[in-house]
Parts: structure tokens; sequence; C-alpha cells
């Protein structure tokens, strides 16, 4: 490398030369490595190991301008004098930060060609669940991260920059203190010691992650010690949880069933509807039918109304949460060690219990080798139901109770005619247990040696294992006789059995780097002021998958019982292995404080692309422009301090992958590339069948391309002043494409072929994100800041291989399809129909303009008069996207003197629709509230069953329809926390001791009519076979979806 | 540190340890393997030992014989099911029933089968097209028989080769025969496939494909009569034919077939084609002296068929033992809470057995206070008084139609070849319908006794031609419940069609809600089904393999 540079030189006659010292505002020590820039030319110094520095200056008034990363720029006058001292100060606006994610060398914000989002842990809200990824949900800009599940141990569905992949998820990939974190899941870490978390959202940022990195980086750092004599911190709190229902989702109060006339409900045969004494199972009621049937029969005497959401929520769940940190340091080495526990239960059944423990120590060994350790252990307890009963509950007839029992005393599992496809929830919590133990370890190293003051060597090695043991025991049924007189039964075998599944999982990740830095000034004494960082690095990474099952049939009826008492067993295994590695070159260069630039590439190998061969590279740019630094900006600086435009390219990819469901867990499958046979035994030997879904071996790496740009801004409208001190934006505009995105695609069947993997999809996303961090107020006994994230995202399906959609049928869900040139989360489907003289594409009319008298406008929807049926098109159209057009966070938080805390986060998520196939099932059998609603049909004003069930049967039973495609946007109070210190108020035997309160979702805004807007299910489409986490392509789907929970948390945090 | 790097980095090649390539192909283990899991695993599987087949999944099961033999005998009203899943709800669904009051009762939901599952029949509706799943299961057992044939050759074996390479022969024909002959007999058209993995557009009609289906029949009978049985021939059908089907049961004979009983296992089926594919009053005598033909060397009492069966670890047979064909979906273990279940017996099924016919008291419960009807309001012909007693109500010598693990494991009987039974009765019904009628009735005297009816002989009875016809329809359903071939029947005589042109069914009983609670069971309605006749091809198909220039249609167009 040679780089020169034509400054012309000059020397001027009168200069003299001023000297100083530079010490720190907080203890006045000596800071070396201080940038001393005289103000508009390009002479300056940097101070020596003890703050001294000396530079030359022109006779006339001259400023100086001392800077260094972290600290306040300060700009001085000289005025008359040749020796200037100062002291700066630390710079706590955010701009001043100090990043590693996405460049691999520390740098500071300032800095940055890219857009890197960080957050401290004092910023996290202190949830119940102390999750880490549910303390994200609306703290990264941009990023749609979405609690789209209540259940204790589900994960938050995150999606940093739109849908990159169709396949693998848009999970992003882990890092924890720069190693990756592929086998446990991010919300099992422990939020207690967390110091920092930093986040890039797409390939621009990502390129050095290559194969990996499409998707963003989410990096974890994990507390340090600090020197210093040894600190303890201990905290507690207790939440209490309950269940969120803010569009009062009820089954209806009132029933259209046959009755006699004093309002009895009537079995089949014309008696009163009961249960049999023998078995407990209600008999087989009718309904009501035709265009006169109202629902307008009370429940009563033989059928009394049961609140199924009542009797599946728990009132109130509790969590727990329990932690200890003790930390400390020397000069040299620094240690950290903490302990937590989160007991969470759930608000319908079961809990999960997480202990963490982690250790981080690092010491300087000799001088300038450094080696740090960190190890985390996680063991969790969950014993939450999967599926959480909501269908069923939602489903049976509101006259059965689930906690009905048979003569015996064993509640029912059917109920008999109490719905066709209603089981009792409470029965499988009763007779069915779920308990999925998992041990995580995460342990790294670190070693990095700084050979001079040119080369930095860093080696990391980590290892992530998973060690899941999934149990599920159903117990003996054979003597309950309603599931008996049924055949009907929980379970593989109404004699009970045990469904083990026991798998480990392991990555590794080995990482080798070597910086190079040159400051052309100060290394050379050349007047050139240019650093240059160049950076190489290697990245190796393995991921292995170990999976048996065993199934036990078969149990007696006493207990304990354990599978080797079964009378029938199978075992079965699974294994998965993976290995990438990949080299990185990248070179940044930086003129003054003014110009930055950086350029590179990775080049990736990989046992699921190319062959295992040929390795795929991807490029990468960036550069920023410090534009309040130059002169001209002088007249601005008071109030607009910092302006930096930036811009990046970059390509990253996502490796081919298959997830699906087994046994109490979800398996990777990196075997695309593979052509196999499908293979099992029968009793009497081995057989092998084509796969009917192909893999191909010519699968290659789903590429990613972003550009994005952006400035960030730092204004002081109000420099010194108490309002409006400071406040900072951050804007990023970014497009995306996604190119050889692998999907499975279908083949003609006559082929004997269904599927065959290929990369047959190109998307496409853009968008604009921005935090906006405005210091209302600030004085040292009042301050407020208030902190905006927005993100407007889109994404869509540019092309496939064969120019044809892609249906996403799902049983029971709404219709998605994915259609060249249409946005992801397109539903397709039946509109209402909305006036008498709508047309169909070809210009037809769909009511019949002969017989206009037969209907009329009911709610905005043409009902027919005489059959009380809603009337829908008979063609299919483009519904809408359940994409939000933006996600807003706002946090506003409070502190007064030193011990006062208050602060609260609003989300907003606007225009977003979700698809509500909870309510269409619902309609179908009338078990929906809105049944009890009387609407004016012919003159008529009654609860019309029949206009109610057109909804689900018109044009398509259980068809796509707009009626059930709702507004889901909503106003959120996600957190409202009040903390304070007692310790600093009044005299204690602590540093600290802090009560703390804490509201989750404590309201919520929205026209949304399920239980919860923000829950969904996330499904892939396409039943069983592909039951990832995190799949794209389906959001906005509520179908029995878990919803969230409201909490109240109270705490306290020691400080010795 | 650089060189173990280095050598990390080395080793990416990784091979998966959970399947073998195929490459096991060229091995002689791996093509007795593939022999059997090709029928058995690729078409015929179901429940836990399934192959996945993303497109047939809706949650109710997969497979030739739980959800295409479901298909039809729903259609052939033996057996409902009221609910969506794979579209049953209107693929079973009649257009509408005159009742004994002579009120009519239109179909509540949709407009009618032909419409509904004409509109399902496109990519969006997923495993719903029920279009779609004989024509996947079909086309997959025919490529897995291709594939073995391309690899046969090449393949060296121990032992006397000779044999056992034409047993594997006779078996690829075989099956490409039996997928020729099940795409022949539901579809309007088809394409004609030799390759493996691959297909054309050139669709041919549904007579074609049954030619085909002859041809390749043709073929394994040329192969099977150079066959005796000896070490490797019995060895290499030990091998490829799953062990929970060699052993057999009172009712039916498993195993090993020798090539005779093999070739009259194919006679059968070809016999079988004639009969299902043609409406009864196009079949010449000519047609029927060809059935007889093939019947006489069809399949004979206790001689070996193709069956499956369930066993207690489900991983370990093809057929799942809850739901692995219509009977074990149907079946229950009590009378309580049928309401629950998702199959269900037919009125229109119990009607037609005989007074003192044992068979009914063995299998069929009576729901007694659990009848339901109008099951979720989707249809009058959704309701029953009866259910499917699960292994039987313990009659000596009576067949039973099914168990489910309720009452035993491993004794589930399951044709996926044709019967016995199915032989004689078709070779009766030539008769009768020659002329011959009490030599057919004899013929039909000898299914009931050999099924324990316990009814008495009819033929030399006196009854008119007319009289053993309905005789024959009737044993028909009754001796094979559960073997696939209900609708064949309910199709070429004409029971399908639309009552405007002569097709429905009379005299049928139907409960229909009551007004104040209760049913009314009517024993003299008319259903008018007005069912296709036959499949249009898959859209599927369709879109990704367009029909060439000068194809068949590959629409069905009632007229």
């Amino acid at each position: 490398m040679c780089f020169s540079f034509g400054f012309a030189l000059s020397v001027w006659a009168q200069d003299r030369v001023v000297t100083g010292k530079v010490t720190s505002a907080e203890d006045g020590s000596a800071l070396p490595g201080v940038n001393v820039i005289v103000k508009g030319t390009t002479r300056g110094s940097v101070t020596d190991s003890n703050g001294q520095y000396s530079v030359t200056v022109s006779a006339s008034g001259a400023n100086l301008v001392f800077s260094f990363i972290g600290l306040t720029t300060q700009e001085i006058e000289i005025g008359e004098r040749s020796v200037v001292d100062i002291q700066l100060g630390l710079d706590i606006k955010q701009l001043s930060e100090v990043v590693v994610t996405g460049v691999g060398v520390a740098t500071d914000k300032k800095r940055l060609g890219i857009s890197v989002e960080s957050i401290s842990s004092d910023k996290l809200p202190t949830i119940p669940t102390s999750s880490i990824d549910q303390a994200l949900v609306g703290k990264i800009a941009g990023a749609q991260i979405f609690s789209t599940s209540g259940a204790p141990g589900s994960q938050v569905s995150i999606q940093l920059r739109g849908i990159n992949t169709l396949s693998g998820g848009t999970q992003p990939l882990i890092m924890v203190d720069g190693i990756e974190m592929a086998s446990t899941t991010l919300n099992q870490l422990d939020l207690n010691n967390v110091d920092k978390i930093e986040v890039v959202q797409g390939a621009a940022a990502a390129t050095i992650y290559g194969a990996q990195g499409a998707n963003g980086v989410i990096q974890i750092f994990t507390k340090k010690g600090k020197e210093g004599p040894a600190q303890v911190q201990v905290s507690s709190r207790v939440s209490f949880d309950t269940p969120l229902n803010v569009g009062n989702l009820h089954q209806p109060y009132n029933n259209s069933f046959q009755t006699d006339t004093n309002g009895n409900v009537l079995d089949n045969n014309s008696a009163l509807l009961s249960q049999d004494p023998s078995t407990s199972l209600w008999g087989q009621p009718s309904w009501l039918t035709g265009p006169n049937a109202t629902n307008t029969n009370k429940y009563s005497n033989n059928t009394q109304y049961y609140d199924h959401v009542k009797q599946l929520f728990q009132k109130t769940a509790r969590t727990e949460n329990y932690s200890a940190t003790i930390s400390g340091g020397t000069a040299k080495t620094d240690y950290s060690l903490s302990v937590s526990k989160n007991i969470q239960e759930s608000i319908i059944y079961g809990s999960n219990t997480r202990n963490n423990l982690t250790l981080n120590v690092g010491s300087e060994i000799f001088k300038n080798f450094k080696f740090r350790f960190i190890n985390q252990v996680i063991y969790t307890d969950n014993t939450v139901v999967p599926g959480s009963g909501i269908s069923s509950a939602l489903y049976t007839y509101p006259f059965a109770s689930f906690k009905s029992e048979d003569p015996g005393g064993n509640f029912l599992f059917k109920l008999g005619g109490a719905g066709a496809n209603s089981t009792n929830p409470l029965y499988q919590f009763r007779y069915q247990h779920y308990d999925t133990k998992t041990i995580d370890i995460i342990p790294t190293i670190n070693l990095s040696y700084k050979v001079n003051k040119f080369i930095d060597l860093d080696y990391k090695f980590g290892i992530n294992f998973s060690s899941i043991n999934y149990n599920r025991y159903t117990e003996n049924q054979s003597l309950f006789p309603s599931v008996q007189s049924t055949g009907i039964y929980l379970g593989q075998s109404i004699n009970g059995d045990i469904s083990e599944s026991a798998t480990r999982k392991t990555n590794q990740n080995s990482l080798a780097t070597a910086v190079l830095h040159f400051d052309f000034a100060k290394d050379f004494g050349w007047n050139l002021p240019i650093i240059s960082t160049t950076q190489f690095k290697f990245d190796w990474r393995k991921y292995r998958t170990d999976y048996q099952t065993m199934n036990f049939v078969g149990l007696p009826t006493y207990t304990p019982v354990n599978g080797g008492q079964a009378s029938v067993n199978n075992a079965s295994e699974y294994s998965d292995e993976f290995i990438t590695y990949g080299y990185l070159f990248n070179e940044k260069l930086e003129y003054k404080n003014l110009i930055g630039v950086s350029g590179g590439s990775r080049s990736d190998y990989s046992s699921v692309f190319g062959q295992a061969k040929t390795p795929f590279t991807f490029p990468r740019f960036d550069g920023y422009l410090r534009v309040s630094e130059f002169g001209f900006w002088n007249s601005l600086r008071g109030v607009i301090s910092d302006f930096k435009l930036r811009g990046a390219y970059g390509q990253a990819g996502i490796q081919p992958v298959n997830y699906f469901g087994a046994t109490g867990v979800t398996l990777p499958n990196h075997y695309l590339r593979l052509v196999t046979l499908n293979s099992g035994a029968y009793t009497n030997g081995n057989y092998l069948n084509i796969n009917s879904v192909s893999s191909n071996t010519k699968l290659n790496v789903e590429n990613s391309i972003e550009k994005e740009y952006g400035f960030d801004l730092g204004l002081t409208p109000n420099s010194g002043g108490n309002f409006f001190s400071y406040i900072g934006l951050n804007f990023t505009a970014w497009q995306r494409q996604g190119k050889n995105v692998v999907w499975p695609q279908a083949l003609a069947p006559s082929s004997g072929l269904s599927q065959i993997y290929t990369n047959y999809v190109g998307l496409s996303s853009n968008g604009i994100q921005f935090t906006l961090d405005a210091q209302i107020y600030d004085t040292p006994t009042f301050g407020w800041e208030l902190v905006t994230t927005f993100g407007h995202t889109l994404s869509k399906l540019d092309n496939t291989l064969d120019g044809k959609s892609i249906p996403l049928p799902y049983s029971g869900g709404g219709t998605y399809t994915l259609t060249p040139g249409q946005p992801i989360g397109t539903l397709y489907g039946y509109k209402a129909i909305t006036n008498l003289s709508q047309k169909d594409p070809s210009g037809n009319f769909y009511i019949d303009q002969t017989k206009l008298a037969n209907y009329e406008i009911v709610n905005g929807i043409v009902v027919n008069t005489a059959t009380r049926g809603a009337q829908f098109t008979s063609d299919k159209y483009n519904l809408g996207n359940t994409q939000p057009m933006f996600n807003a966070s706002f946090t506003n938080t409070f502190h007064y003197k030193n011990y006062l805390n208050f602060s609260f986060q609003v989300d907003w998520i606007y225009k977003q629709v979700t698809y509500n196939s909870t309510k269409e099932w619902m309609y179908s059998e009338g078990l929906h509230g809105d049944y009890d609603k009387a609407v004016k049909i012919g003159g008529e004003t009654k609860p019309f069953t029949a206009y109610y069930k057109s909804f689900y049967d018109a044009s398509e039973s259980n068809g796509t329809k707009d009626y059930f495609l709702e507004s889901s946007s909503f106003v959120r109070l996600r957190n409202v926390n009040v903390a304070f210190d007692l310790a600093k108020v009044f005299k204690m035997p602590f540093k600290k001791c802090q009560i703390i309160l804490t509201g989750r979702n404590l309201l919520t805004i929205t026209k949304y009519t399920g239980f919860d807007p923000e829950a969904n299910v996330n499904t892939s489409g396409g039943g069983t076979g592909s039951a990832a986490g995190q799949i794209a392509t389906q959001r906005g789907l509520d179908l029995w979806a878990f919803p969230n929970f409201k909490s109240y948390q109270v705490g306290i945090n020691f400080g010795l | 540190m650089g060189v173990g790097l280095f050598i990390q980095s080395c080793h990416i090649g990784v091979t998966d340890p959970n399947q073998p390539t195929t490459d096991v192909l060229n091995s002689a283990v791996g093509i007795l393997a593939f022999a059997k899991g090709g029928p058995y695993n690729g078409a015929f599987s179901s429940g836990t030992s399934a192959s996945y087949y993303p497109t047939l999944d809706d949650a109710l099961g997969e497979g030739e014989l739980s959800i295409v033999q479901a298909f039809y005998e729903s259609m052939g009203d033996l057996i409902f099911c009221p609910y969506g899943n794979s579209d049953f709800k209107f693929l079973d669904n009649p257009t509408s029933w005159v009742l004994d009051d002579g009120s009519t009762v239109l179909n509540p939901i949709g407009q009618g089968q032909p419409h509904e599952i004409k509109l399902r029949n496109d990519r969006a509706y997923g495993a719903t097209n029920s279009m779609l799943h004989e024509w996947t299961y079909m086309y997959v057992l025919n490529n897995n028989a291709n594939q073995l044939l391309a690899d046969i050759d090449g393949t060296t074996f121990t032992g006397d080769q000779t044999t056992i390479k034409a047993v594997l022969k006779a078996w690829a024909y075989w099956w490409k025969g039996y997928a020729y002959s099940k795409i022949g007999s539901l579809y309007i058209a088809g394409v004609i496939d030799d390759m493996p993995n691959q297909t054309n557009g050139n669709y041919v009609t549904n007579a074609a494909i049954l030619t085909e289906a002859t041809k390749n029949f043709n073929a394994a009978i040329t192969v099977l009569q150079t066959l005796s049985v000896n070490d490797a021939y019995t060895n290499t059908l030990q091998t490829i034919i799953p062990g929970t089907s060699l052993s057999g049961s009172a009712y039916m004979n498993a195993g090993v077939p020798t090539p005779t009983e093999w070739i009259h296992s194919i006679n059968t089926m070809m016999a079988r084609n004639i009969v299902a594919n043609s409406r009864v009053a196009d079949l010449q005598a000519s047609d029927w002296n060809n059935v007889l033909t093939l019947t006489n060397g069809g399949l004979k009492q206790k001689e070996v068929a193709f069956v499956v069966r369930s066993f207690g670890d489900d991983t370990k047979s093809p057929v799942g033992k809850d739901d692995g064909t219509p009977g074990l979906l149907c079946a229950i273990g009590g009378s309580g809470g049928y309401g629950s279940s998702t199959f269900f017996i037919s009125e229109r099924f119990v009607q037609d057995f005989r007074s003192g016919d044992k068979r009914l008291a063995q299998n069929i419960g009576d729901l007694g206070s659990s009848a339901f009807i109008n099951a979720r309001s989707r249809g009058i012909s959704f309701g029953t008084r009866w259910y499917l007693i699960d292994g039987g109500s313990g009659m000596a010598g009576t067949l039973v139609y099914t168990h489910s693990s309720q009452t035993g494991v491993g004794v589930d009987d399951t044709y996926i070849g044709p019967s016995y039974e199915e032989n004689v009765l078709m070779a009766a019904e030539a008769k009768i319908r020659t002329g011959d009628t009490n030599g057919g009735l004899a013929l039909l005297d000898q299914v009931r006794t050999w099924q324990g009816s316990g009814l008495a002989a009819i033929s030399g009875t006196g009854l008119t031609q007319i009289q053993a016809l309905e005789e024959l329809r009737s044993e028909r359903r009754v001796a094979l419940f559960g073997r696939g071939i209900a609708f064949y029947d309910a199709r070429r005589l004409g029971i399908l069609d639309d009552v405007s042109k002569g097709g429905g069914r009379t005299n049928a009983v139907v409960l229909s809600p009551k007004v104040g609670g209760g049913f009314i069971t009517n024993i003299k309605a008319t259903i008018n089904y007005n069912y296709l006749s036959y499949f249009d091809v898959p859209a599927t198909d369709v879109v990704f393999n367009a029909p060439a220039t000068g194809s068949a249609p590959i629409v069905f167009n009632p007229h």
C-alpha cells in the first residue's frame, strides 16, 4: 500500500509555540493521545503520556481544537497566551460512543460510515422475564421486534430490516462478546449481566460477518468488573401477570340451540340436554338453522354458561426474579461473577424457571498481552404446555364446564356433544405433563496482544453448547369412563405414553484478527493527517446437532412410571453438521476528523453451498464526511454541533437451511445440497424411497445486497441552558435486495417429485429509520430525556425463478400468496360487497340487478334480506398486506436529584392489519360474542345467526375474507418504571437501596377485536413440516394466538 | 495458531448421516430396500412412518390408504366426513334431498360438489384440493417403480441373479400397472412417464392410461410366467414386502404370493379396470365375457393378496394403527361422544345390510342418545345413528371390518390390491348380467358364506335378474367395505348423476332435523348426489407441466 498526498507545506515566519497540559475533568489525571489541532490548518499535535503538548501557531489569534474519542471536543481561543491547559470532560452524547459491531475494530460513532445502534443496560427496562429479547422491544430504530406470544419461554419475533429470507427465518446473527451464539436462544440470556447491546441491521454493515450476516447482528456485551474494591449488587423482583384481552374476546352469552317451550336446550332425541350419568359426556344438541334463527336463548337450568376464557386463563400468574453480582478488579485484572434466577408462571399453565451463572475475568498476563475468559451457564426448566389450549377452549360450547368430572372424579377429554373441535384444555393440564430441561454453556476465551503501536493481534474462541431434554408424559386413561366411551384419548395410546427427546446442539466459533494502524502524522512525523486501519480476519464456524427421540407407549395405571415399564417402545435419531469459514480484508483511511472511507471484502466457504468447494465473495465499502468539522461550519457550530453524512454499501449472506419440527424441538437441516433417499425400517428391515422434496447439488448462498445512507446530527439549540441542551438525530434510509433466496420450488407432481430446493426467489426491501434523542430539560436536580425510535419498512417479492407465485395454504388460516411484484404478507380472498352496483373484474354486477329489492345494506355490507346472509364477491382480490406502515417508540426518562427515576415507554404500531382467523373459526359455529349483537335486516332488529354465520360460509366457507382482516394498529404503554434510591436519601449501610415499581403492557389502545393485536402465530404455512420460529412469510395471522400479559412488578436493588 | 486454523478449514465436505445418497441404488441391498420403500412408504404409508408430502399435509393424516380410500368410500356414501380438511365437506355432500314428506332440502353450503371441488383445484388451496391426492401418490408410486427399473440391470446380486432381477422387474411393472389403473379410473386424463423424476406434457385420455396399465400388467405377467417358487424368489419377496404384510388372518391370506397367485391379483385388477370404468349400460356381453375370463384367472379363496397391516409400533408398519385406513378412521371403541370423531358410518351403508346379516351385528353399533344430525349445519347427509365397532362385537366366524389399537394390535385387514371377494362378486355380476342369474347368485352366496354373514343362500330362490342385481349392489357395499371401490360402483350404476339425468338414490334413509327438537328418520328420501364422475387433472400439474399440443382434455366437463 502506498499513499501520497500533495499537501503544500509552508513555514510561516511569525510562528510561535503554544504548550500546555490536557487533563481529565473527572479525576484530574493526565490525558495522553489527545489531538490538538490549530483550527483552520493542517497543523496539530498529540498529547504525550503526561498529557503535555506543544504546537506551533501563527502570531495572530488562533483557536485550538482538543479532541479525543469519548470526550467532549473543546475549542479554545488562544489569544496572547503561550500556555493553554485544559480539562476535557466525558462526552455523554450518543454520537461519542465507541462501537465494535459491524466494524470489527473499536470505533467512535463519530467516525462510522455505517449505522450501528447501541444501547447500554441502563437504558433497558427491568422487565419481569429479565430476558434480553423482550427488553429490546421498541429500543432499536427501524427494527420490528414484537412479542408475538405470551407463553413463558417463547421468543420474540425479530426482523431488523425487512424480510430478507423465506425459509431460514429473519433471526439475526447473535454474538456474545465477539463470538457467535447459535445454539442458545437469545431469551435464555440474563438481562442482569448485560453491559451493552449493539445492533447492525443489514448487509451494508454486516459484510464483515459474511455468509451469516444478512439478517443483521445483535451483539451482547456482558458486564466486566471495574478497578477498585469488590462491589456487590443484589436485586429481587416479583411481578403479577394477568392475560391481555384488549378486544374483550368472549363466547356469546346467549345461544341458538333447539329448546323446549321453557327455553331448556334439547338433545337430538328431544330430551333435555344433559350429561350421561355414567360418563358425564354431554348429549348432542342441535343448532337452530335458517334465516329466522336468532341467538337469543339464555343459558339456564340444564345448561349454564361457563366463561371458557376465564376457565382457561389464570387470574394472575407470578414472575420472580433474583440476582446477585460481585465484581471488582485491579489495574491488571478484573472479575465479575453473577447469578440469577427467574421463575415465570404461565398465565395459562406451567412455568419456566431459568438459572444463569456468568463469570467474566480478564487479566493482562504480561505487557500488552491480555487474556479474558467468559463463561455463562444456564439451566432452564420449562413445564409450559405447548399449544396453550386456546382453540379447544374457545371452540367448546359454553354449557360444558372444563371442570366437570366423571363419577370417578376424572376430568373429561372430549366433552360429548359440546362441539366437534372441542377438547378440554384442563384435561390436558391434569393428565399430560411436559417438562423441558435445558442446559446451556457458553464459554469463550479472548487473547489479545498489542505487538507494537502498529499491530494488534486478537484471537477468540467460543463454544456454545445446549442440551435440551424434553419429556412428555401422558397418563394411562383407560379407566376413565368418558374416554372408554368415546375411544378418544390424549397422547399416543389410551394406555398412556412417554415421549422423550434429547437434543445436543454445539456451535464453535474461532476468530483470528490482525489489525494494522498507521497514523502517518504521529507515527512517521509526516505532515499527512491520515490514519490507516487495516484488518485481516479468519473466521471459522461449526455447528453440530444431535437428536434422539424415544417413545414409550402403553403404561400401567399406577405411578410412578417410567419408559422401562411401557409395552411398546421405539427410538429414532437425527444429526446435522454444518461448517463454514471465511477470510476478511478491510482497509479504512481517515483524513483528519473530516473524512473516512473504508472498503474490503469477505470470502466464505461453506458445507452447504458452492458444492462445498466454491467460495462466495461479499464486497463492501462505506464512507463518512463530518460536514460540521469544516471551517465554513463555524458560525453554525453553536447550534449544530455535529453533522455527519454517511453512506455504505455491502453484501452479506444467509446459509441455505431448512428447519423442521421434531419431538420437543426444532431441528436444522443443513443438507439441502445432498440428494438423498428417504429411509426407515419395517419389522423385516430397511426401506428406501425417493424423497418427494428433493435436495439440489447446485444450491448457493442467499445473497443480500444493501445500500444505506444517513446522517448523524447533534443539535445544541440552547447550549448551556436547561431546556433542549442537546438533541441527537440519527437518520438512515436503506434499500436491500435479496438474491438467490432459497425456497422449495414446486414441481409437477406427475414427475414423482413435489418440490426441489432452489435459489428460487428475489426479494427487495426498503425503509427509513431514525432515533431522536432529546435532552428536554437538564439540570443536576431534574432531567427529562425523550428518546424516539422510528422505522418504516416494506418488503416485497421481486421475482421467482419460473415466474410463478408461491401460495402458502395453511389449514384454518388466511390464504397468503407470495406474488412477484407484491409485498410479502399479502392476503388474497373475497371482498364484502358494499354496494348494490358493485361489478366484478369483467364488468358484471355481483348483485342481480333485477332482484335489488331482495338486498339491503347492513353495517356497510350488502345482505340478502331473505337468507339474511352477507354477500361477498365470487372473485378473489388482493385484500391487503400485514406489514405495518411504521412502528415507533417513545421513551421518556425523568430523574430527580440522584435518587428518583421515572420512565415510561409508549410503542406505536401504525397501519398494521392482522388476519383474525380466531374470529372466523368462532363465527363458524355461533361461538363468537358478536352473535349476541342485534342487527337490523328486513325491518327486524335481532341477533340473526344466519347473518353472522354467513361471514364464515359466504363465497367459500372458511375462505379468506376482508371482513376478518382487521386493523391491529395499536398504541401500547409498554413500560412504566419508578425507581427510588433510599440509600441516597437516608443514612444506610448500603451504597444503593433502590425500590423499583414497574408496569408492563398496562394500557393498549387499538380497534383490534381479538385478545392482543401484537400476538400472532408467525407460521410458515404448509402444516407440520416447517415449524421453525421466526418465519417471515405469513406474518400477521391470529389463529388462536397466545396473548401477551399485563404485569405489575415490585423490586429492590441493594448495592454494597 | 495459524496452522490449527488452516487444518480446521480443510474439512467442509460433510455427509448426511441420516439418509443414504442415491448412490446406494447401485448396490443389491439398496435396490431391495428401495423396492420395498417405493410402494409401501412412498405411496401407501400413513401415520408416523409416512413420507412427508408438504402439498398433501392437512393434519388429518396422509397416504393413499387413509385419505384417498376415504375419498372413495365417502363419495360412495359408505362413510362421511363433515369437515373441511381435504375438502371432505364438499366432496361427499349431495346437492339436495327430497324427504319423505315431499319437501326438498338444498345443500346449505356451497354450490354443489362439482363446483366446489373444481374451485379448489388450484395451488392456492394446497392440501384442501382433493383432486391432488390420488394423482400425487400414484405418480410417486410410478416414479419409484421407474427408478427401480432403471437400476435393476446394472446391479449385481448374490445368488440366483436371474430370478432376483425377474422378481424385481415384475414388481416394478405390477406397481406401474397399479398406479395407472388408479389414475385412469379417477382422472379425465393422465401422462405416461417411464423416466425417473421426469414428466411430459402429453396428456392422454384415461382410456389410454388404462391401456398403459394393461401393458404394464401384461409385462409383469410375462415375467412371472417364467418364474417358479425357489429360494431366490421367496427370499426376494420376503425382503421387499414389509414384515407386517407377511402374515395372514382368518379372512385375508397374506405373505409371499406364488407367481400364480400374483398373476391372479393382476387379473382381478384388470377385471376391475373394465368394470369400474364403464357405465353398466355400456358394457356388452363380450366385455362381461372378458371379465369372466379374467376373474376365472383371478384371486381364489385363501390366496395370498397384497395387504398392509398395522403394528403395535406404528413406525414399523406402513399403516398407522389409528388412522391408516377409512375403517380405522371411523372406528371407535365405545358408543358415546361420536360427535367428536372425524369420520362416520353412513345411514345409507347401514340400510344396505340384509335383515339378519351377522356382519351388521358384528360391526355396527347404535349410538342411541348420542345420535347426531346435520353436523355443523353443513348438510343432512352428515347425520347418523350408527358407529363402527372397533374390533367387532366378538361374534366368532364373522368378518370384522377393522381393528384399531383399542382392542388388538397387528390384526388390521387392509387390502391394497384386490381381494378374493371382489373377484368373485365381479364374476357374479358378469354371470347375472349375461343371463346366468342363478350362477351369479351362487357366487354371491359364496362370499356371504365366506364372510360369515349367516344369511341363507339366495341362489335357486327364483330371484329375477333385477332382484339379483339389487342383491349384488348391496352385497358389494357390505362385503367390500373399506377397500376403496364404493365410488366406482356409485359412478357406474349412475347413482352419482344428477336426478334430472336419471341419477340419485331413492328410498334412502336420511335423518332430518325436527322442528321443536330431535330428528325425523326419513326412509324414502331421494338423494341427488350430483358428483363429478371423473376428476380434472390437478392444477398443480398443469401449472408446471403445461399440456402439449394434441393433448387430451384435462378438464372433465359433465354433460
